[in-house]
């Protein structure tokens, strides 16, 4: 789980305001109300992710990743379930 | 109340130039059919994205959605063009409920403004503004505060009678001059700052 937070933060910070992970960060902040991300990046943080852990997210799987501990948990178990 | 969602594109914004030039951006945001009544003389994603993210914080205002956007779930139907604008009709799938939105086309940005009932276009008013920080935490209470000198300028609304409530619920904000409620939705994208409300 340290890997994917590890790279998880890799990808997220290329889209935070000021590129640099908060030294805040904890599984329950949110993206776009905590993290101040713009909503329409979080597209391309899903792209990202799929491209990092070889995964593919569903049109709902969107709704899940609101907060960090939901895309972990979601990355989780599809890369368990490969 | 109109129930109006706002959202603006900055065009040259460098990620939103980035993201945009992927396809698999436009395939994550919109079907196919979708996707091929958009003229292609627009930039497809960002007239997709700002049409139904507009309509999903005009929705926020009047039904129980998701706490994140999830694009999928709103669906283009139906575009007509008048000048620089686009009028679209969007379904909101999960509720089957209809949508109204009017895009402005800039060479800067496109504007949508989306509205649940049809009879509500020309009741709208809006303002765009280029961003004079490139602190996101600032823009927010940059527009707030735009938007209040205009209707205070415009309207002679006092500045000490509004009131805004920007984490009620995801999106929606109501201003209260006087005795009358406003509803409201602001935007901020790159280096624009937007806001339409009805009056």
């Amino acid at each position: 789980m340290e890997q994917i937070e590890k790279k998880l933060k890799e990808i997220l910070s290329k889209y935070l305001p000021d590129k640099k992970i908060p030294e805040s960060f904890n599984p329950d902040m949110k993206l776009i109300s905590d993290l101040k991300i713009n909503s329409a990046r979080i597209v391309d943080i899903i792209l990202d992710i799929e491209e990092e852990f070889e995964i593919d997210f569903s049109n709902r799987d969107i709704e899940k990743i609101s907060n960090i501990s939901g895309i972990l948990n979601l990355i989780k178990s599809k890369t368990q379930a490969k | 109340m109109a129930f109006i969602g706002c959202d603006i594109i900055d065009l040259h914004d460098k990620q939103n130039v980035k993201s945009f030039a992927n396809p698999k951006y436009l395939q994550k945001i919109s079907t196919e059919d979708e996707s091929d009544i958009v003229p292609e003389s627009l930039i497809k994603p960002a007239f997709i994205w700002s049409n139904k993210e507009a309509s999903y914080k005009a929705l926020s205002k009047f039904l129980h959605v998701p706490p994140i956007f999830n694009p999928c779930d709103f669906t283009i139907n139906k575009i007509r063009q008048t000048g620089n604008i686009f009028l679209s009709k969007i379904i909101y799938r999960p509720a089957d409920y209809s949508l109204f939105a009017e895009t402005h086309i800039d060479d800067g940005y496109y504007f949508s403004i989306a509205r649940l009932h049809r009879t509500d276009h020309g009741k709208i008013y809006f303002f765009i503004e280029e961003l004079n920080t490139k602190k996101h935490e600032n823009a927010s209470k940059q527009v707030r505060e735009l938007l209040f000198r205009k209707l205070h300028c415009q309207n002679h609304y006092p500045l000490t009678s509004f009131n805004t409530d920007e984490h009620s619920r995801p999106y929606p904000i109501l201003i209260h001059p006087m005795k009358k409620n406003i509803d409201i939705s602001f935007s901020h994208d790159g280096g624009y700052i937007a806001c339409a409300f009805d009056s």
